[in-house]
């Protein structure tokens, strides 16, 4: 851990008379660990700045203190990403938090970064205006968070992620001066380069984020739910292949294993699924003259691949009982388990089949059980690893299959992440799976703007130390 | 392909140490009227329980500020509703207060002290507070969280519950009603209007003698005593043959029926006049409207839907969820005599939208729980225009 | 291009040309024209939605525009290319995103090269995503006063029936006064439903659709405008007022494809760069210079082609 400067903390309160600096041990514990609840790293002092002015201030002292700090939204975050991996100092901005404005002619929202997005979506919806990523930890987490890990969610398949939504950014950099890329009319601004496409995914390392020119889309009009078991993986992925082509381009298509639907049906959640079944979920909308017609067709696209048991609903409350499986299953993993890491894979789907055997051989071999989702339109699959970390060698076992799956999932042609972000937890691949060259060019990008890894250091690349 | 590892795993963790069920997500960050107020990731449900876990795992010692982070929940529970992975939140609140209690760590001040041992003698009680129950009624008693009201000073919601039985004889369902500390005391017109609602819809109404304080009170400060309480209400009302427990405030019915543990039913009083399907009062003609709030021990603790659209429609008047209906009010038992500063903020954002009604328009801010009345009235000190406060069986009530 | 051949690269991770019709997706010579790619997408029922003109290579297109008229329905270039194949200033080939269309791996230098012309070395393939072809076409023009069309424009966009429609583009020409072309491909069976939708909407706003029997044909423009969807019009009516020629307005994203009849001088474009980039938006395309880059971008760039160069 570096060492601060002693006098750190007088030097950030002369920059702060609004906000809060924490500093005792019961303040600073809570913001240990993100999302990735088991993974924890010490804190020396968070700061909560009251508004982007104060922000501003407090980054322009930031570089006197010699402490690496670190970026927060809602810490939300699965990958390790906005906690003080080398010590340090968190910045919260969860006092961030005014829509700016929400402009329907031009369909844009300027928004601060710690707006919370379900809070966004809501203020969107008189407008009959809609911001499409969802990522599952809507109900907290920040714009700043979904921008910096480029975050996605289930509807991200015909909508696309965070990244397609982002017209511009306003951002405060470490030598405090405050830049705007891009704006409402999505372009470039005053600039030769398109900054904003480095800084969206940038995972907290280049800047910090103060406001975003969100881009908006009309509502859809009406949503049809299908949910199809299927009783063998072949089945399943032929199902996922042919959604995935259908020109009705379903909104959604998620897939859930045998092993995901057993936890579920063993718990007080259960739906009544039959066992031994794979599920896939799927949505498509539009308004009503396209999509009731659409019903048949995608019905009976779902039973031609082998399914007999397929159900569907255009009403609210049916549609949420056909998501219930879907929606539990990740709150269901603290209750079977108590520590867990997901991974965030992206796969060719024709390799569905195969990388699936290996996470359950790997898994089962190593007595570590697994369940996997997958938002299997985009192949983004989440395997669960469950363990125990007060029992010695589960967690080594855990990281080692995390290890080989990532290797593998290289080599197929896939990535590592796919919408939670690198963080910390996934850098240590960073190096196989870019190669040297890869590599190297990548590590250029952050030199300009956070020479010295201050800026939240050993997320990304683990090479990425502050000294 | 058969999950036989998570099988055995079971639901194991909840069971054995609900502290470690907790995930870590975040989904309960923005239910939490703390959290929002302060941004303070300490003073969020996970925060909470992350700190209470460290303790627990002596990786942090107690001190000022842990007891702190403990004392600044409001207890609404709303994260309970939004937890994936169902912690258990209100039992670990009770237990790490009551421990603090017990610990000596509690900053409970002494006029709390004093009113949770007093409401541990009800009949005491009620009979101390005969002389608030007449300045009250005399509009006399000037204090910011009594709402208007004409309380029965001398006849107690049991004998009158008694007389009017024998008056209507009425022969539908028998409920026993829990008549509470705080409202029989001070606020007993609203147990009247219960008994003449619930008689008016044919429905038999016992009130043991031997029922007592809830134990609310004491959850929600870490007094000890809630078992000795419970105990008594469960000889209380498992005593009687009726059909439910009804209550008519979602605080003491939350309390209640963790006590009686369905044994016989507890339910909300609107829970069951919606099944019943209450009589129709008048059509309200006029200016005045109804914006229902919803009790967080109502929607979260005893994780009801919320009031039943039939009742609601059933008081005549034009209603509808006062904006953020499900979130909390402050009141928090007796948070808002604890922390009045957190009470007021969370107060004066929720009811923010009483100023900026339709001009003409006259507010009656109706809700199921006397505390949260209690609160809701002080929200005169930034609400620009009038509103009255009514429990929302006030509006049903066939003497109105 | 003749087929998919293997190519050997310098990085052993650059892709290799394929065509994977399971995830929609191909790797395809930056000189293969549009043409060439469309064939091979269609023998598995796929297309490339971003085309103009059949002829000319995907460099081409890059160079020339970052949104094809079916943006308004499938995204820009930057979304819909995940991958590359791209030689850097020292020559070395490497490779630059993914061949999966979703990835938060790194920092995104693929939506950031795309774009940038020469200034960081040369894409020498793409991978390209595909999208399914419908096999039933609809396609009309909207008729009336600006002002009444400029209201049926944002009932469209307003409207779920926005995400179904590949190009709603206003075409302001010296010899007409503006008007809406409006088309795309649906479902077998449901074109009717389009034209229904038009037709009523067009009554509603006090203006004409016709139907039309081809798509209009939309080649690659001299330059384009990214401006907001309120400013396109002004814009593109005052640049066709004094180069001449023609515009074509995607109006859902605000982007204007030039094709004036002079060459746009130097007190032009500063004036057009500065309305732009007050807005955030920016000029692009092979009639425009890029801009000089700014004071405080200039140490980023050097550092990072230093970088680079040292590789």
């Amino acid at each position: 851990m570096v060492s601060p400067t002693p006098s750190y903390k007088s030097t950030l309160q002369r920059a702060m008379s609004r906000g809060q600096l924490l500093t005792r041990p019961a303040q600073l514990v809570p913001y240990e660990a993100d999302g990735l609840g088991y993974k924890r790293y010490p804190v020396e002092l968070v700061a909560i700045p009251a508004d982007v002015e104060e922000l501003q201030s407090l980054l322009k002292v930031l570089k006197e203190t010699n402490a690496p700090f670190v970026i927060r939204g809602a810490g939300t975050s699965l990958s390790g990403g906005p906690v003080a991996a080398q010590g340090g100092i968190i910045i919260h901005l969860s006092k961030l938090r005014k829509i700016e404005e929400i402009n329907p002619r031009d369909r844009f929202a300027l928004v601060q970064s710690g707006v919370v997005l379900n809070e966004l979506e809501a203020a969107l919806e008189p407008h009959g205006l809609y911001y499409p990523p969802d990522p599952s930890s809507g109900l907290s987490c920040t714009l700043g968070g979904n921008v910096a890990t480029n975050a996605g969610g289930i509807h991200c398949f015909r909508y696309g992620v965070t990244g397609n939504y982002i017209l511009g950014l306003e951002a405060i950099l470490l030598d405090g001066s405050i830049v705007q890329f891009g704006g409402p009319a999505g372009g470039r601004g005053d600039w030769r380069e398109d900054w904003k496409r480095l800084f969206v995914g940038s995972e907290g390392t280049l800047g910090v984020f103060t406001r975003f020119w969100l881009r908006l889309i009309a509502r859809p009009e009406k949503v049809w739910t299908f949910r199809a078991m299927y009783p063998d993986i072949n089945s399943a992925s032929e199902a996922i292949r042919q959604l995935a082509r259908h020109p009705s381009y379903p909104a959604a298509i998620e897939f859930m294993d045998p092993r995901s639907i057993d936890m579920v049906e063993n718990s007080p959640m259960s739906v009544g699924l039959p066992r031994n079944a794979y599920m896939i979920l799927t949505e498509i909308d539009g308004p009503p003259e396209l999509v009731d017609a659409r019903v048949g067709p995608i019905a009976q696209l779902l039973r031609n691949c082998g399914s007999d048991d397929v159900s569907y609903s255009d009403q609210a409350n049916q549609r949420q009982a056909l998501w219930k499986a879907r929606k539990a299953q990740g709150g269901l993993l603290g209750q079977v388990s108590p520590d867990f890491v997901v991974q965030d894979a992206v796969i060719p789907k024709s390799r569905l089949n195969e990388i699936l055997n290996f996470i359950y051989e790997k898994a089962d071999a190593a007595g570590i059980a697994v369940t996997t989702i997958m938002h299997a339109g985009d192949g983004n699959l989440h395997p669960d690893f469950l363990f125990d970390q007060n029992k010695p060698g589960e967690l080594e076992k855990v990281e080692q299959i995390g290890k080989e799956l990532m290797k593998k999932v290289s080599e197929i042609g896939g990535t590592l992440s796919g919408e939670h972000g690198i963080g910390n937890d996934k850098a240590a691949y960073m190096a196989s799976h870019l190669g040297p060259l890869g590599q190297a060019i990548q590590m250029a990008i952050p030199r300009p703007f956070n020479t010295r890894s201050q800026l939240n250091p050993m997320k990304v690349f683990p090479e990425r130390r502050y000294a | 392909m058969s999950g036989a590892t998570i099988e055995a795993l079971e639901l194991k963790s909840q069971m054995d140490d609900p502290l470690r069920a907790c995930v870590h997500c975040g989904l309960c960050l923005e239910v939490c009227p703390t959290y929002k107020l302060t941004g303070e990731e300490g003073n969020s449900p996970r925060g909470r329980l992350h700190l209470w876990r460290s303790i627990d795992e002596k990786r942090l010692p107690e001190d000022d500020d842990t007891d702190f982070y403990t004392s600044e929940c409001v207890g609404c529970l709303a994260c309970e509703s939004v937890c994936p992975a169902n912690v258990p939140y209100a039992h670990l609140l009770e237990k790490e207060r009551l421990r603090q209690y017990e610990r000596g760590r509690s900053k409970t001040d002494w006029k709390v002290r004093l009113a949770g041992r007093a409401v541990k003698q009800p009949s005491l009680f009620n009979l101390a507070l005969t002389p608030a129950r007449l300045l009250r009624r005399s509009n006399l008693l000037p204090h910011p969280m009594l709402f208007p009201g004409k309380p029965p000073v001398m006849e107690s919601s049991a004998a009158y519950a008694k007389r009017l039985m024998a008056q209507k004889q009425p022969d539908g369902p028998t409920v026993a009603l829990l008549t509470g500390c705080l409202m029989e005391a001070l606020f007993r017109e609203i147990n009247f209007a219960t008994i003449r609602v619930l008689i008016e819809n044919n429905v038999r109404v016992l009130i043991p003698d031997s029922q007592g304080c809830c134990g609310a009170f004491h959850e929600h400060t870490g007094m000890p005593g809630t078992d000795k309480l419970f105990e008594n209400n469960r000889t209380a009302f498992r005593g009687i043959n009726v059909d439910r427990v009804v209550t008519n405030s979602a605080g003491c019915g939350l309390a209640l029926s963790k006590a009686l543990q369905n044994k016989p039913k507890v339910q909300d009083i609107f829970g069951f006049l919606g099944e019943l399907g209450p009589k129709q009062r008048p059509r309200q003609e006029g200016t005045q409207k109804v914006y229902v709030d919803l009790p967080c021990h109502l929607v979260h603790g005893q994780k009801v839907e919320g009031i039943p659209p039939n009742v609601l429609n059933a008081t005549g008047y034009d209603w509808e969820l006062a904006p953020c209906a499900k979130d909390c009010c402050g009141s928090g038992g007796v948070y808002n005599i604890q922390k009045p500063e957190n009470a007021r903020e969370i107060l004066k954002r929720k009811s923010d939208f009483l100023n900026h009604l339709p001009s003409g328009v006259q507010p009656i801010l109706a809700t199921a729980n006397h505390v949260c009345m209690m609160q809701w009235h002080t929200a005169r000190a930034f609400i620009k225009s009038p509103f009255q406060v009514k429990h929302i069986i006030q509006l049903l009530d066939p003497a109105l | 291009m003749t087929s998919l051949t293997s190519r050997r690269a310098t990085d052993p991770r650059c892709f290799n040309h394929f065509l994977d019709p399971v995830d929609m997706i191909g790797c395809f010579p930056a000189e293969a024209s549009m043409a060439e790619i469309n064939q091979l997408a269609a023998e598995h029922d796929l297309y490339f939605p971003l085309a103009c003109d059949p002829v000319r290579s995907v460099r081409e297109h890059v160079a020339s525009l970052e949104y094809a008229p079916e943006s308004t329905r499938f995204g820009p270039y930057v979304d819909n290319v995940p991958g590359m194949n791209w030689k850097l200033p020292g020559g070395q080939l490497v490779r630059i995103g993914e061949q999966v269309v979703k990835s938060t791996t790194g920092y995104d230098l693929l939506r950031f090269l795309l774009h940038s012309g020469e200034r960081y070395g040369s894409a020498q393939d793409y991978v390209l995503r595909l999208r399914p072809l419908s096999h039933e076409r609809y396609a009309g023009i909207f008729t009336g006063t600006p002002e009444c069309l400029q209201a049926l424009v944002e009932a469209i966009v307003c409207s779920s029936w926005s995400h179904w429609i590949n190009c709603l583009n206003w075409v302001v020409s010296a010899e007409d006064a503006p008007f809406l072309e409006c088309y795309g491909a649906c479902l077998t069976g449901e074109g009717g439903h389009f034209i229904d939708y038009f037709s009523g909407l067009a009554k509603e706003h006090h203006t004409s659709f016709e139907p039309i029997a081809e798509n209009p044909i939309c080649p690659l423009p001299a330059f384009t405008i990214k401006t907001t969807p309120s400013q396109a019009l002004t814009l593109a009516s005052q640049c066709k007022e004094a180069l001449g020629g023609h515009a074509r307005i995607l109006s859902a994203l605000g982007v204007v494809l030039m094709y004036p009849e002079i060459p746009i001088n130097d007190k032009q474009l500063r004036e057009l760069h500065s309305r732009t980039t007050m807005v955030g938006g920016h000029l692009f395309g092979t009639a425009i210079q890029p801009y000089e880059s700014s004071p405080k971008e200039t140490p980023w760039i050097e550092s990072i082609l230093n970088d680079w160069r040292q590789l």
